[in-house]
């Protein structure tokens, strides 16, 4: 039987984890537009500190305030990272420096390990979409949002070769937070990157 | 001098003969007792144990030996008794001294004459010579005979302690190895307060994190290599010894030792310094603020292994909504720990000194540092707090966010205003017709029908399903209002079962829909109960299920305010149409199978199964390689499986002492296997055979 992937979108205690209600759909529009994979048309939430998180190969955690993480949480998060999944975070404020940032870098230094500059080599970007320049430029960063900087690499947690932990400060969350139909108003679709990171996260 | 004076002395001298006596005995009887355990340790290698009971034993023949001796000189003690030993050895005496010890009278002085006459010196000098010569004579062939010895074998019998197994010299030691005997030293960090250990032939070294290792060895003439992690370590001579230096590392490593004659694996286990556990107890949990005045109590608990350097508070005040966030990052409360391993944080916040805005979010969390110079230093955390600060006229409103209520249709009355007119009309019920009466009990029956019916809107459409009697009316109208409350209940959960829901887990397993629900049903039950109490004009009896419907619309707007909160939209993406290959309707999420479980315990399962194969060989090689396979196994286990590594090291050491391991490796092989199947269909009695 082949599985549909679920998107999923972590709930976590503290914080505004809900903040980018849209970018699952987003993505799912994507995925399903661009790619063959099986995909479920909706994506679902699940509390950090359950279970039902070893149920999904990649999941999502954004926000804009800081991230402070219970043992339960921060266990649950290192086993599911132990056990091959992948989390995907998003600084939805676009900060070096903000709470969001210093908290939930930390949170992920005690869980998994620190962060290192992902090289804009790497096979993440070009496991499907081919993004030269590594990650694409954000609105947020271009219009001198955040911190005013536009930031050249992602960073991530690397164990074996592979991606754990994918950290971004760019502010997807905001880029691609818009409803999946308005997406025919673009002429290049910006949300390309989520679906590489889709992609890395089923096949590596 | 006279004759008693006399006697008195030769008592005094025959006194310090017998302690001599006692003492050389003692000596010469513990120093043979020593030869002999140094004597079979040259033999057969003596274990620490067995040579400290041996100086204890030793200890005690020596007061045996001295007690012996005392107790067969106590002679002494008594005049009479050394003037007939005085008399015994010098006939020519002819007992006058013994006469002389008793009143004499007129003879008295021609008994001194005799004595006066006699040379005692030769007696005393013979009683000296057997009392003492005999043991020193023992004791100088004792100290001729460990002269002989091999060198370190007395000292190993006078002086054991643990790591003195070098300087036993080996048998047969032409060809030994340098890994023969090897000893360490662990040094734990000055921050723990922990005293040195020496352990002798270590196959595990278990010590601090960033202890300082000390191995040492017998130097022979091949040159010893030590590796950790394929990384050389430094190996330096000293005399007759090898030693290496390290320090325990912070992960589980397998240090390698090779002289070309053979190879010694140690396994360096680490044990890590705690971070400080900090316990917030006082904010004990999340709060929504009215005012910003006053002060807040907090109190953490602390408490650490090795000792505290310090805690303190940390709060972040985060101030804006929406994609404009401000922080203010604050630390207070500092403390000392002193080195404590427990302390607390005590502290009133003033919230006015913070300058707290409407909409303000307080995080606070309590840390604290811990001594460690060496891996640190260690610093924990508490759970936050979060304390919210309440926007102008937040608290009026019934819904946050997501699925407000239905707005208000102005052409219903509300539950509250159909009970009071259900009120008037019973007490008008005298004053009345008894035609208006029925009709407008009738005419309130239509209202509360009404209202019902927008209630039954509010549940089925949050449940997800047409409500078909309310819309349809007559039969299925009232088949859906013969339901009791828990019946409806049960048919909104079987409703509810989708996967989006499933995911989120709420109390005891239910869903925040049918949680919201809940009362909304009761009251939706209630309300049918009026409706038919108003129809056949029993206002009164219409009365009770009334007030419980209002009471039930009272708990669900509290119900709202709690689950409603954070619960983003359900966006269905038309994959489909997306992919141009038709219509699909949004059918619920099908979670991903779970990857299968690592392989990890199955490649450990089968590197436990070639040092068995290896272990069933018959010779002592393989023996040796198939032990340094589990040790290998056992450093990989350490950092994720401490029952696996547990039953491994008890394996090992069974396995070293030439023992049976089965049952350690019969435990290994169980920790390394899956959770139990259960097969259904089979009771627990039946299937036991």
């Amino acid at each position: 039987m082949v599985s549909e992937f679920v998107f999923a979108t972590v709930q976590y205690e503290s914080g505004d984890w809900d903040s980018a209600p849209l970018v699952p759909a987003n993505l799912i529009d994507s995925v399903a537009r661009y790619t063959s994979i099986p995909v479920s048309p909706t994506g679902v939430i699940v509390p950090l500190s359950s279970p039902d998180l070893m149920r999904y190969p990649l999941v999502y955690l954004t926000g804009h305030l800081p991230v402070r993480l219970s043992d339960a949480e921060r266990r649950s998060l290192a086993r599911y990272l132990d056990r091959g999944g992948m989390l995907f975070v998003d600084d939805h404020n676009h900060d070096v420096d903000g709470q969001f940032h210093k908290t939930v870098t930390d949170e992920i230094r005690r869980a998994a390990g620190p962060l290192v500059e992902l090289p804009n080599t790497h096979p993440l970007y070009t496991t499907f979409f081919h993004f030269d320049d590594g990650p694409p430029t954000t609105s947020q960063e271009l219009n001198g949002w955040g911190d005013n900087l536009v930031h050249r690499h992602l960073m991530a947690v690397v164990r074996g070769g592979r991606i754990v932990v994918l950290y971004s400060n760019k502010d997807y969350s905001s880029e691609w937070g818009y409803h999946p139909e308005n997406k025919r108003f673009l002429s290049v679709d910006n949300t390309r990157l989520g679906v590489n990171i889709v992609v890395y996260a089923l096949t590596r | 001098m006279t004759a008693r004076e006399r006697l008195r002395r030769v008592q005094w001298l025959l006194g310090v003969t017998a302690v001599l006596s006692a003492a050389s005995w003692a000596v010469t009887s513990a120093t043979l007792l020593l030869l002999l355990i140094a004597c079979a340790d040259v033999a057969v290698p003596l274990s620490l144990s067995f040579r400290r009971t041996g100086l204890v034993l030793a200890t005690l023949v020596a007061l045996i030996a001295a007690g012996v001796a005392l107790v067969r000189a106590r002679g002494v003690s008594s005049e009479e008794s050394v003037a007939l030993w005085l008399e015994d050895h010098l006939p020519e005496l002819r007992y006058s001294l013994v006469t002389l010890l008793k009143p004499v009278g007129a003879a008295e002085a021609t008994l001194e004459r005799v004595v006066a006459g006699t040379r005692w010196r030769a007696p005393l000098e013979r009683a000296l010579l057997r009392a003492v010569g005999v043991p020193l004579f023992l004791l100088a062939f004792a100290l001729i005979v460990a002269r002989m010895l091999p060198a370190g074998s007395a000292r190993r019998a006078l002086t054991p302690v643990r790591g003195d197994v070098l300087a036993r010299t080996p048998t047969g030691a032409r060809n030994a190895s340098a890994l023969e005997s090897i000893v360490a030293r662990v040094t734990p960090p000055a921050y723990s307060g922990l005293a040195s250990v020496t352990i002798e032939q270590p196959t595990t070294i278990t010590a601090l994190a960033g202890s300082q290792l000390e191995i040492e060895g017998r130097r022979t003439d091949a040159p010893v290599d030590a590796r950790v992690d394929s990384q050389r370590v430094a190996v330096v001579s000293d005399g007759a010894r090898w030693r290496s230096t390290l320090t325990m590392p912070v992960r589980a490593e397998a240090l390698r030792f090779a002289d070309g004659i053979r190879e010694r694996w140690v396994v360096l286990e680490p044990r890590a310094d705690s971070v400080p556990v900090v316990t917030l107890t006082l904010p004990a949990r999340d709060s929504v603020l009215r005012t910003r005045a006053g002060r807040i109590p907090i109190v953490a608990e602390v408490h650490d292994d090795f000792g505290l350097a310090g805690g303190w508070l940390e709060l972040i005040i985060s101030s804006g909504d929406g994609e404009q966030f401000r922080f203010r990052t604050l630390t207070l409360g500092h403390t000392s720990g002193g080195g404590a391993r427990s302390s607390a944080i005590r502290r009133m916040l003033p919230l006015d000194s913070l300058r707290l805005e409407p909409g303000d979010v307080l995080h606070l969390r309590a840390m604290a540092r811990d001594r460690n110079t060496v891996t640190g230093p260690g610093i924990g955390s508490s759970d936050t707090r979060t304390l919210r600060v309440l926007r102008a006229g937040e608290g009026d409103s019934v819904a946050m966010e997501g699925a407000p209520p239905p707005a208000a249709d102005s052409s219903l009355l509300s539950q509250r205003m159909l009970v009071l007119l259900t009120e008037a009309l019973v007490k008008q019920r005298r004053a009345m017709a008894h035609e208006p009466f029925v009709n407008e009990s009738r005419r309130i029956a239509g209202d509360q029908a009404r209202l019902r019916r927008r209630v039954a809107d509010v549940i089925f459409a949050r449940l997800g399903s047409p409500a078909p009697g309310e819309e349809q009316g007559g039969v299925e109208e009232e088949r859906r209002g013969g339901m009791t409350p828990e019946q409806l209940l049960r048919a909104a959960e079987a409703a509810t079962g989708t996967a989006a829901d499933k995911t989120l887990d709420f109390s005891e397993d239910e869903s925040p829909v049918v949680a919201t629900n809940r009362p909304l049903l009761e009251a939706y039950q209630a309300m049918w109960d009026a409706s038919r109490s108003l129809e056949i004009v029993e206002p009164e009896r219409a009365l009770p299920p009334m007030r419980r419907a209002l009471e039930a619309i009272e708990r669900a707007r509290q119900v709202e305010r709690l689950y409603l909160r954070g619960r983003p939209p359900v966006i269905v993406v038309d994959l489909a149409r997306v992919r141009l290959s038709g219509s699909r309707e949004g059918a619920s999420a099908r979670e991903r199978t779970p990857r299968p479980a690592d392989s990890l315990a199955a490649r450990r399962l089968r590197r436990l199964e070639r040092a068995l194969t290896l272990l069933s060989g018959a010779h002592a090689p393989q023996r040796t390689a198939a032990i340094d396979s589990l040790l290998l196994l056992r450093v990989d286990a350490l950092a994720d499986a401490p029952a696996l590594a547990t039953s491994l090291a008890t394996a090992i050491d069974v396995l070293r002492a030439g023992r049976d391991a089965t049952e350690a490796l019969t435990s290994a092989r169980r920790a390394l296997g899956e959770a139990p199947l259960v097969t259904p269909g089979l009771s627990s009695w039946g299937s036991a055979w």
